[in-house]
């Protein structure tokens, strides 16, 4: 194995318990991409009740609800939010970002033959898929999944708060095994990051996609573990019946704490945001510069304040609980750390327009993806100040803006992120182009109407309407917002129809696909440099690194806007 | 191993946060005496987890000394305190719930059973590890060079002797 050459396989060991980091990394894609799908359905299922309230769901209602003729119940309604928001954060984007592309770049783009513990990668996959399948077993419980929430406060979650049957038992045991992933997964990047980088290449040298991912690896082999101890208390909760979490006169004994939950999962649920969007912040930061053929403005810059970002993410927590009573000093202290974050978070910002500046664009279908992710990034970023402020955010608290918030920062950033990476990187995981003309339908079709929602989500908040409701419509203040729920529907559909444009264009290139030369995007990164397939050990030759990873435009080369990390500079000139 | 060891830290600290919550809140606390038998038990199973990491260490010792043998000989005494450990610690349980300390009786109790068990759990764990490099060693001696799993697998051996420390303390000691 570690000879870079080729070997025989069987069947099992190439494509099932495969210990090569690029064929986990594309179990991961499928596996998250299934996820995708499946969250994205919720999410549709969510719009049509906040639409046509109690109204039976067209085509699919009595396949899926066939117990109340095909309508949408209370219960129902509440188990489908929280599936919703669990599986898009931690069964999609999860796998997508910590999953498929940390797997499948990291080592190409280092200059390395494998993770540093190949074995521990796939349990980390084989885990991950487990605890999908009891997440996807709870959803055929007599009672249904887990109702409580993505957060799952307690004591909702818990069985004196009151959600019968066992679908949140389940969704915290799946949760757990899915951290246990989670962490043996990051323990393998920061490794590999750190002991396995190709001769020549420094930490300032590393592609800002590997400083993406690293950063966010580190995150999640620190805070991850935190979130696990807080779950495995809430399943001890729901099976053995303690009640850690329970106060008041619902307690049958004394001295729970329902807040110490709320702490234990925002010490780990914020940055979880930023595991979720670091790696999209350095996979835009390097499109950019190669789709506008310069190097990346300010690039060590842009990577220092993603470290120091990721520092801060630790200690801004209590922003998602300014309204649980905390001392007014206790918010003001937050509220000033994480006002603290948009500092280093213009920076890199203004250093993306930099890249962008006097560039040659070219708008392939990765660029108008990443472009797409300066924008809503940029919304959802100015949004979040209004929530880090204490005095606005006691307004906004458990509102649909929040809602919108959030959905600008992780579902559209992150997704649309993801999807520029999917489009840059599918010719080197399976040797064949994406169609671009279809690309650029399912990123209009996808731009569009996800500004249209998410905007008009935040609106609707701003306007009052509660974030759980599930008839907002009872309340007379509420019911002028039913036209504009019902369009944000409309638009919301048409977001979910565009991405059969994607699974379309997935099956299809991969059929009939047009083939991909080495480097079609002339990058520079190490991944361009060998054909496709990629044996398993990656390099026939180890590379060696001489220069940054965005070598474009230099003018001491001549015939060509770009040369290769692997390449000398006067050589090539 | 630095950053599996540095995730389990954290895991262990929030259990060790939400205890310190839990318990500073609490108007009612189960503590021991010196002469309860619970306080007994777990004082005499730190003694032997103490005795288990010597003994590991004696092992990492006598690696590429001049009684290489002895290698195997100390992993299956360390194995020996591991399960001695685990049986003592099941008596102790079955104690606690004979003077009517059971999981879900109250928050003091529910602490003590969950934070035992969580660290319990991953002896079981490190045990099944040392068990495998026990079987590893019976018949042929490791050199210098392959060391590497022995050590790093002690690491972990060690890390659990020294939360169990910090557990027995806050749990058993503390008033
Ligand atoms: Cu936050």
């Amino acid at each position: 194995m570690s000879d870079g050459t080729a070997h025989k396989q069987s069947f099992i060991t190439k494509y099932i318990f495969s210990t090569d980091h690029k064929m986990i990394g594309i179990q991961f894609l499928w596996f998250g991409t299934f996820w995708l799908l499946w969250g994205g359905l919720q999410a549709m299922l969510i719009r049509w009740q906040l639409a046509y309230s109690g109204q039976p769901v067209p085509i699919i209602g009595k396949l899926l609800f066939g117990a109340s003729d095909g309508i949408i119940t209370p219960d129902i309604y509440n188990q489908i939010f929280t599936m919703h928001g669990t599986i898009m954060i931690f069964w999609a984007v999860t796998p997508l970002l910590s999953g498929a592309f940390a797997n499948f770049v990291i080592p190409l783009q280092i200059g390395a033959r494998d993770m540093a513990f190949p074995v521990l990668n796939m349990f980390s996959f084989w885990t991950f898929f487990l605890s999908g399948v009891i997440l996807l077993a709870s959803h055929f419980l007599p009672a249904g999944p887990a109702a409580a929430g993505w957060t799952s406060y307690p004591p909702l979650s818990t069985p004196v708060g009151g959600i019968a049957g066992h679908g949140q038992a389940l969704w915290a045991l799946s949760l757990t095994l899915m951290g246990i992933a989670v962490i043996m997964g990051a323990i393998n990047y920061v490794t590999t990051v750190i002991r396995m980088r190709a001769p020549g290449m420094g930490y300032f040298q590393m592609p800002l996609t590997v400083w993406g991912i690293w950063l966010a690896a580190i995150l999640n082999a620190v805070f991850v573990p935190i979130i696990a101890a807080g779950l495995i208390f809430l399943l001890l909760e729901n099976v053995f019946g303690t009640q850690f979490f329970i106060a008041g006169s619902k307690a049958t004994v004394e001295g729970g704490d329902p807040l110490l939950y709320q702490h234990v999962f925002w010490i780990f649920g914020h940055p979880e945001v930023y595991i979720l969007i670091l790696p999209i912040w350095g996979i835009v930061s390097d499109l950019l510069s190669v789709f506008s053929r310069k190097p990346a403005f300010g690039y060590r810059v842009t990577a220092t304040c993603m470290c120091i970002i990721t520092c801060l993410s630790a200690i801004v927590w209590g922003h998602h609980m300014y309204t649980t009573g905390m001392s007014p000093l206790l918010g003001k202290a937050f509220m000033f750390l994480t006002l603290l974050i948009s500092i280093p978070s213009s920076v890199f910002f203004l250093n993306w327009l930099g890249t962008l500046w006097k560039g040659s664009l070219q708008l392939r279908a990765p660029m108008l993806f990443a472009l797409s992710v300066v924008f809503v990034f940029g919304i959802g970023g100015l949004t979040g100040l209004y929530l880090a402020t204490v005095t606005s955010d006691i307004y906004l608290h458990d509102s649909m803006f929040v809602v919108g918030h959030f959905h600008y920062t992780l579902a559209a950033s992150v997704l649309m992120g993801s999807y520029a990476a999917l489009y840059f990187w599918f010719p080197k995981m399976f040797g064949k182009m994406l169609n671009p003309l279809l690309g650029k339908i399912h990123f209009w079709g996808t731009f569009i109407p996800l500004n249209i929602v998410f905007y008009n989500m935040m609106v609707t908040g701003y306007a009052g309407q509660h974030r759980r409701l599930y008839d907002p419509y009872i309340y007379e203040f509420l019911q002028n917002l039913k036209p504009l729920n019902t369009q944000i529907s409309w638009w919301a559909w048409l977001l979910g129809a565009a991405q059969v444009v994607l699974v379309v264009n997935l099956i299809w290139s991969l059929m009939k696909g047009k083939k991909a030369e080495r480097n079609p995007w002339n990058a520079a990164t190490i991944e361009w440099t060998v054909d496709y397939p990629i044996p398993h050990g990656n390099f026939a030759q180890m590379p060696t690194v001489y220069t940054g990873p965005h070598e474009y435009s230099n003018p001491a080369i001549q015939g060509r806007d770009w040369i290769s990390q692997t390449e000398k500079l006067t050589a090539a000139s | 191993m630095m950053i599996a060891l540095a995730s389990w830290s954290m895991l262990f600290a929030t259990a060790l946060f939400g205890y310190t919550v839990l318990r500073v809140q609490a108007t009612h606390w189960y503590s021991f005496g010196a002469g309860d038998r619970p306080f007994i038990q777990a004082t005499a199973n730190t003694l032997i987890l103490l005795l288990s990491s010597v003994f590991y260490k004696m092992a990492v010792r006598a690696v590429g000394g001049s009684r290489p043998e002895d290698v195997n000989r100390y992993l299956w005494g360390t194995l020996a305190c591991g399960a001695v450990f685990g049986a003592m610690q099941f008596w102790l349980w079955q104690t606690l719930a004979g003077e009517g300390i059971r999981l879900a009786t109250s928050i003091s109790a529910s602490s003590i059973f969950a934070m035992t068990g969580l660290h319990a759990v991953h002896v079981l764990g490190a045990m099944a590890a040392v068990f495998w490099l026990a079987l590893r060693t019976r018949r042929r001696i490791i050199t210098t060079e392959e060391k590497t799993p022995l050590v790093l697998v002690g690491w972990f051996w060690h890390f659990l002797t020294i939360i169990w420390c910090v557990f027995y303390t806050v749990i058993f000691v503390i008033h």
